[in-house]
């Protein structure tokens, strides 16, 4: 069952005048419950308009999109709020933790929002740190730790919720390779547990994790992969191979 | 030249922030003009009570230079992050060190030069403005202006050295941090604030042993030394619990899950640590800064409502003589004389005959007599005869029966024990013949109406004095001349002679001054907190904008979380107003006391004065707040998606 589905979505930005950037023309697919998709393209393709606009941030210009057969084009910003606060969670290539707490409130933070009890929350945090390998970071400030452990905790945030999607802008972006790696079998893992992710990246290797990648360009979608049964590898050589021809592509 | 270019560059791109420092130190510039100009410009030296104006003047000037000082140091602290991002995206793009130091040079010439070109020049317009307003508030015809180029330049040095002093401030700003890490000032956040559990106790205590002093000050004569001391303890302690115990408190709180983890609480009082932290000293000054104003202008404006109490006070005549035994013919003589040249008309004469004050104390219905240093109380006696004849009034008393006047309450004791015997007390609220013996402004006066003179003597034993007084008409410099001519002629001590008119014209130049001084000292208040405030809005506003980014993906919409955010920013800019009116009402007390001191008994005066004035202070610093608020909305709104 498609747990979003995005129909014929454009956007297009008004700057100056006269000129108007079509940041998506027309874009359009669903993800299903429990999938893992991985939205790729270059730099300043429109992945992270597509990004906000599944993440009720923006308005699409035209379009329909539908989560769990919710309208998303249509919401007030009450509502929208209301929506991110109880179905997404969100992972950012610049983490965007709060100085103003530890790692421990950060976590919290939506939980918090949500008027769940101390006790409630620290349940719910005890396993997810053990998964995230953070347990002995929580009572630090936020800035006192490393890019990837950053993100390992700007994950545990997003996940607290049990978000029914998870979506993630350039997760890997700023980490090096091996806390990048790190973050992906996170990522994997998590969603073999049944998470539903949506992430938008510009590196091959990040898609490779993925069950399916998209492909955008000049504001749509030109190609669409999926792992299927084949290793890594071979997934990540038909990444590129799509990459490629993609370049050529007018 | 490249730093040069960089600069005007920076002072003509960032409009919204070099304006508002542009406008509030021009006006800085404009009001010290117009002190130099009302102290050098003027005769008001020569005038009678020159010299007391020229200090209160002087002071003024002194307070204007140092708050104009603090709050641009202040406004440069609360951009200088900004501030130091750009210069370090300089320094990354190949400029020197020494580059950087010339553009922060350049830019603060440029500010000086442009604010000092503004300032003079409204300086110059408004001085003719605010000398009519000194003379008439003065009271005097005899004041004149020339204008000299003399305020000029003791304006053009003052601000040289002020910006000296800024340009050397920004240097060592840009000394401290490394051309490196200059570009990640912004972004390296700040650890979370200390818990200083003494300190922040102490500051309590001072603060309250501060708010005991002042409210227990005794109308003696040391009342003006205590309330500086009260004043001490409370600026320590108003800075200990402005940085301290705050954040303190926050803690304490943060440690209780149960009322940490709520989503108001939650944010709130993480958020507060942070911004006590950033703002508790200045926030401090602020509230140091608005309860003198209040003080000040509380006084001022007492002292010229309560002006005719104060000179009533002195005694019932225009003109009052008071010696120990009555004017001979001669001396009467001589009145009449010098009243006929000096065109004077006299009326109304009264003598009243009063045994010679003493001062003391009275504990419950006992008066014990006691050093001046230890009084406020001066009791002297008379007999009923002369009571009944001076109040047209037909009172009756036995011998162990008194009246009782004291002056500016009402006696409510049933009884007096003075002297070793006890009166039965019939209290009275008028007495004509009231008078202030030796000009003693500090004490209450208390006069004790006996049966006979006998008695009188038994109750207060010291030789009788007479006070003798008439009213007089004419011209005020007629009045003015007759009564030293008169002083001179009969040799009477200062401290016996009261013309009314002479010390009418004292008062009304010490307070006249002090009240243009309150107002001219009000105008840079506002401005300051003008200036402060935008830039406070502009500092938070980029401090916040990660914060609602984040927010709103966490999913609290745009409304909530400036709900959430907001009010702490208002929490922040309130607290120092709260401060101000906290302090105010505990001030009032030692003000009273001191005010009491020049004469002033008259409380409801003070009470209504700071109300009105505490009622303006709130209104406008909310207009402000709420005036100055879009610019922190717009900065906010550029970091939403
Ligand atoms: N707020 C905006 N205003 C104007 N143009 C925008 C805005 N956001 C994005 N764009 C433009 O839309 C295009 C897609 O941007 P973006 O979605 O950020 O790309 P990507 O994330 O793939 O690098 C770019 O050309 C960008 O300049
Ligand atoms: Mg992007």
């Amino acid at each position: 069952m498609s747990l979003l589905v995005l129909k014929h979505i454009k956007k297009s930005f008004s700057t100056g005048h006269q000129n108007e950037i079509q940041a998506l023309k027309d874009v359009s697919f669903s993800v299903d419950k429990g999938d893992y998709v991985a939205i790729m393209g270059e730099s300043g393709a429109g992945k992270s308009t597509l990004l906000n606009i599944i993440a009720t941030l923006t308005h699409p210009t035209s379009g329909k999109i539908t989560m769990n057969g919710i309208d998303l084009s249509h919401l007030s910003e009450n509502e929208a709020a209301k929506f991110r606060r109880t179905q997404l969670g969100f992972v950012f290539q610049s983490f965007n933790l709060l100085d103003t707490f530890n790692n421990r409130d950060n976590i919290y933070l939506p939980l918090v929002l949500a008027k769940k009890s101390p006790q409630f929350m620290a349940n719910r945090l005890a396993p997810l740190s053990q998964l995230l390998g953070i347990a002995n970071l929580l009572d630090r400030q936020s800035f006192e730790i490393s890019g990837g452990q950053k993100q390992r905790v700007a994950i545990a945030r997003a996940l607290i919720t049990e978000p029914r999607l998870l979506l993630a802008d350039e997760p890997t972006g700023a980490l090096d390779s091996s806390n990048t790696e790190k973050i992906l079998n996170i990522f994997e893992r998590v969603n073999s547990k049944g998470q539903t992710i949506l992430m938008v990246t510009h590196s091959a290797q990040a898609a490779s994790y993925s069950r399916r990648t998209l492909f955008i360009k000049d504001g749509k979608i030109y190609n669409e992969l999926y792992r299927g049964d084949q290793s890594r590898n071979q997934y990540l050589q038909k990444i590129i191979d799509s990459l490629t021809a993609l370049e050529e592509v007018q | 030249m490249i730093p040069l270019k960089l600069a005007r560059h920076h002072l003509t791109k960032n409009k919204t922030q070099t304006l508002p420092f542009i406008l509030s130190n021009s006006m800085w510039v404009m009001i010290t003009y117009i002190f130099f100009s009302m102290i050098h410009d003027t005769n008001l030296k020569a005038m009678a009570y020159g010299t007391e104006t020229d200090y209160i003047l002087k002071l003024g000037l002194v307070f204007v230079v140092l708050i104009a000082t603090l709050s641009t140091f202040y406004a440069e602290r609360l951009l200088s992050k900004q501030r130091m991002q750009e210069l370090g995206l300089y320094s990354i793009l190949g400029l020197t060190k020494h580059h950087l130091r010339q553009i922060v040079f350049w830019e603060n010439i440029l500010f000086y030069l442009i604010c000092m070109v503004i300032g003079s020049a409204f300086g110059f317009a408004f001085s003719k403005f605010a000398f009519m307003g000194l003379k008439s508030l003065i009271g005097t015809t005899l004041l004149h202006q020339t204008l000299t180029w003399t305020p000029l330049l003791f304006d053009v040095l003052v601000f040289a050295v002020v910006f000296s002093l800024i340009i050397l401030f920004d240097f060592w700003e840009l000394r401290k941090v490394d051309p490196i890490d200059l570009w990640g000032k912004t972004a390296q956040p700040e650890k979370e604030p200390k818990s200083h559990l003494f300190l922040a106790i102490l500051g309590l205590i001072i603060l309250a042993i501060g708010y005991y002093i002042s409210v227990t000050v005794k109308p003696t004569q040391d009342a003006f030394s205590r309330f500086i001391v009260a004043v001490l303890f409370v600026v320590v302690g108003s800075y200990l619990v402005f940085i301290t115990t705050s954040i303190s408190g926050l803690k304490a709180l943060k440690k209780r899950p149960k009322y940490y983890y709520q989503p108001n609480h939650f944010i709130s009082v993480s958020n507060m640590l942070y911004r006590m932290k950033q703002n508790g000293a200045g926030l401090a000054s602020i509230s140091l800064l608005c309860t003198s104003v209040l003080v000040a202008l509380t006084a001022s404006f007492s002292l010229i409502a309560g002006e005719k109490n104060i000179i009533d006070f002195y005694g019932p005549r225009d003109v009052q003589i008071v010696a120990p035994k009555p004017l001979s013919p001669v001396e009467k003589q001589h009145i009449k004389r010098i009243a006929k040249q000096n065109h004077i008309t006299m009326r109304a004469p009264q003598t009243v005959s009063v045994t010679t004050p003493v001062t003391g104390v009275l504990i419950g219905d006992r008066f014990k007599q006691n050093t001046i240093h230890k009084a406020n109380y001066v009791l002297s006696s008379l007999d009923l005869k002369q009571y009944n004849r001076l109040q047209r009034t037909h009172y009756r008393l036995a011998r162990d029966e008194v009246l009782v006047y004291v002056s500016g309450s009402r006696y409510d004791k049933q009884a007096l024990k003075i002297q070793g015997k006890r009166y039965r007390v019939k209290p009275i609220a008028q007495f004509s013949g009231a008078f202030a013996y030796g000009h003693l402004m500090t004490f209450k006066l208390v006069f004790v109406v006996a049966a006979n003179k006998k008695i009188a003597h038994e109750i207060n034993p010291y030789p009788e004095i007479y006070a003798q007084g008439f009213n007089i008409a004419g011209t005020n410099k007629q009045q003015k001349r007759f009564s030293n001519t008169v002083q001179q002629t009969l040799k009477v001590a200062s401290e016996n002679f009261t013309s009314k008119p002479v010390v009418r014209s004292l008062l009304q130049a010490i307070f006249g001054s002090l009240l243009f001084m309150g107002i001219l000292i009000s105008l840079v208040m506002i401005c300051a907190t003008v200036m402060i405030i935008y830039y406070k809005q502009v500092s938070e506003g980029y401090a916040d904008q990660k914060y609602y980014r984040v927010m709103s993906e966490i999913g609290l919409s745009r409304q909530e979380t400036t709900h959430a955010i907001r009010s702490q920013v208002l929490t922040v800019f309130l607290l120092p107003i709260v401060g101000a009116v906290i302090n105010l009402g505990f001030a009032l007390p030692a003000l009273k006391s001191s005010l009491s001191e020049l004469g002033l008994y008259d409380s409801k005066i003070l009470t209504m004065v700071s109300v009105i004035l505490t009622a303006v202070l709130l209104v406008s610093y909310m207009l402000i707040y709420m005036a100055t608020a879009h610019v922190y909305r717009h900065i906010v709104n550029q970091g939403m998606v």
